[in-house]
């Protein structure tokens, strides 16, 4: 039962993932061969949350996040006008994205990794975090610990080499396929789950600071 | 520089979904990093919701043996229902797409504890199963209670799924107290995780939730059909697979009614395995009517038979749930 499950669930995936890819070669012709600024934006609009939120994990700020998904669809954009062939337009969107990331730290003169991702509660959070008060049903504790799990995921991503926390946060957060992320980092699939598997190794083992 | 490189007529294209995005960060305030807070408050359709998700899953991963892995999840299910409380109970944009996103998301996170409680009776001792089991009850005990309080407040339109989704709570709680009957049989008094008036209340908890389900259900088509004389559906329904579906499901309907009035009769007279059997039965009979129902096309007057009968109870649970902070706490 559990492998039909499965099955259907990859051919589901696959379909969904050629459909994907179908659409993004129909909006790419219609950007490319007939110059349609509403076709741009739908693929602007199609990616822009992703791209944000994979820049968004290794930046120090929401601003820095800001301009670099911009300028992410601004350097797409520039590239379609060359008229250059694209196979792959999400892969395009995250290499472009990664550059970026890379090309913020070298011109900041920062280590590539975000200054500083200390969780710190407020004043009514932390007596929460004392006092058990669990007078709102548990829902101020529950918050509480969610927050120090999104702060150490975060920080431990950040510590890592930057092919980790990319395979990282594709997998876990935006939930692509190893094939996905392969094409993406232009890598074979099997390199891309060896990678996946050492990242996690890698996050399990982490330490956060102190 | 964008506005220099960009064709004038595309500002307007960027500008307006980038200020939509950007605009549901807020400002950081209280000394909290905003990538942090951003993320834990992110509810499903945010940007930053899969990062919550991704936390979530990480803690998973890193946590060890089958049934405190159960435990964790039930308490992630609580955090589903949190979530669609919010959202129902707060002013967001698209809704019912949240909605819809949310209670999907739950029925995904039940099926994960359904297999992860399955496997974990299989593997490890009674005992520490037998907590795991207590920690899903009472996540899905508080689970249907959320969602029962959510559907009074939402609009037809909104809480379509939800009642799947309830169906799905009330299915992973039996599951839950089958094991508990089971565990309860293999280990003595002084291991038992819950006193035998514990066990038989939460057993009753159940089969209140089920009666209350499906005499929704039966309400919706009854007022979906017209009328319905025993097994035959009236000529209401459009066509004749739809009037055959309906005079099935009523069938359902009486035959779950039956289980569970057995249920009740068999928890009376201690009679624990057969009530496990029963209660396994009847959760099955729910499932299968909730999904029938979803195919069954609702009548225009349904929703006003629907309105009117539920009105006059809603009144004051709906400002208590609007009021009131959700009712799903940390198992």
């Amino acid at each position: 039962m559990v492998f039909v499950l499965e099955r259907r669930s990859a051919v589901s995936l696959w379909l969904g993932d050629s459909m994907s890819n179908l659409l993004d070669q129909y909006l790419l012709f219609r950007v490319v061969v007939k110059r349609d600024p509403e076709a741009f934006a739908r693929i602007y609009d199609r990616y822009v949350v992703s791209i944000y939120r994979f820049v968004f994990v290794k930046l120090p700020s929401k601003e820095a996040a800001e301009d670099v998904t911009s300028e992410t669809f601004l350097r797409c954009w520039q590239f379609l006008s060359k008229r250059k062939q694209i196979t792959h337009l999400r892969a395009l969107l995250y290499r472009i994205a990664r550059n970026l990331v890379a090309d913020h730290y070298r011109k900041s003169g920062l280590a590539a990794v975000p200054l500083d991702q200390t969780v710190t509660f407020s004043s009514d959070e932390a007596s929460t975090l004392i006092s058990a008060d669990l007078s709102d049903s548990g829902r101020g504790a529950q918050n509480v610990l969610l927050k120090a799990e999104v702060g150490l995921l975060l920080g431990r991503i950040a510590r890592l080499k930057e092919d980790y926390q990319d395979v990282l946060t594709l997998r876990l957060i935006e939930g692509l396929s190893f094939g996905d992320i392969a094409v993406i980092l232009e890598k074979n699939q099997g390199h891309v789950r060896v990678m996946y598997h050492r990242a996690r190794k890698a996050l399990e083992n982490s330490h956060y600071p102190s | 520089m964008l506005r220099q490189l960009f064709p004038n007529a595309w500002k307007q294209i960027f500008r307006a979904p980038t200020l939509a995005l950007f605009s549901l960060f807020g400002v950081v305030t209280g000394g909290s990093i905003i990538s942090v807070s951003a993320a834990e408050r992110s509810l499903p359709g945010d940007a930053l919701y899969p990062i919550k998700l991704a936390a979530e899953q990480t803690r998973l991963l890193f946590t060890g043996g089958k049934t405190e892995k159960v435990k964790l999840k039930a308490e992630f299910v609580g955090r589903r229902a949190n979530e669609i409380h919010t959202i129902a109970t707060t002013s967001v944009s698209k809704r019912q797409e949240r909605l819809h996103e949310a209670t999907e998301m739950l029925k995904r996170d039940l099926d994960t504890v359904n297999l992860q409680l399955n496997e974990a009776a299989m593997q490890n001792s009674v005992a520490d199963v037998a907590m795991a089991a207590r920690a899903v009850d009472q996540a899905s005990t508080s689970l249907v209670s959320t969602l029962k309080g959510v559907k009074i407040i939402l609009s037809e339109e909104e809480k379509d799924g939800l009642s799947e989704a309830e169906a799905a709570a009330v299915n992973t709680g039996v599951k839950a107290v089958q094991v508990l009957i089971e565990s309860q049989d293999k280990l003595v008094e002084q291991d038992a995780v819950l006193t035998t008036d514990q066990l038989k209340e939460s057993i009753q908890n159940k089969v209140q939730g089920m009666e209350d389900h499906i005499a929704d259900a039966a309400l919706k088509l009854s007022a979906s059909s017209g009328t319905l004389s025993g097994d035959n559906a009236s000529t209401t329904f459009s066509t004749l697979a739809d009037a055959e579906v309906a005079s099935s499901t009523n069938r359902q309907i009486k035959t779950a009614q039956q289980s569970l009035t057995e249920t009740r009769q068999l928890l009376e007279e201690n009679k624990m395995q057969e009530v496990k059997e029963r209660l396994g039965d009847a959760a099955k009979v729910v499932t299968s009517v909730e999904q029938t129902m979803m195919a069954l096309p609702m009548a225009a007057s349904s929703t006003t038979a629907i309105g009117s009968a539920t009105s006059t109870k809603t009144q004051d649970a709906e400002s208590n749930i609007r009021a009131g902070s959700p009712p799903v706490s940390m198992p």
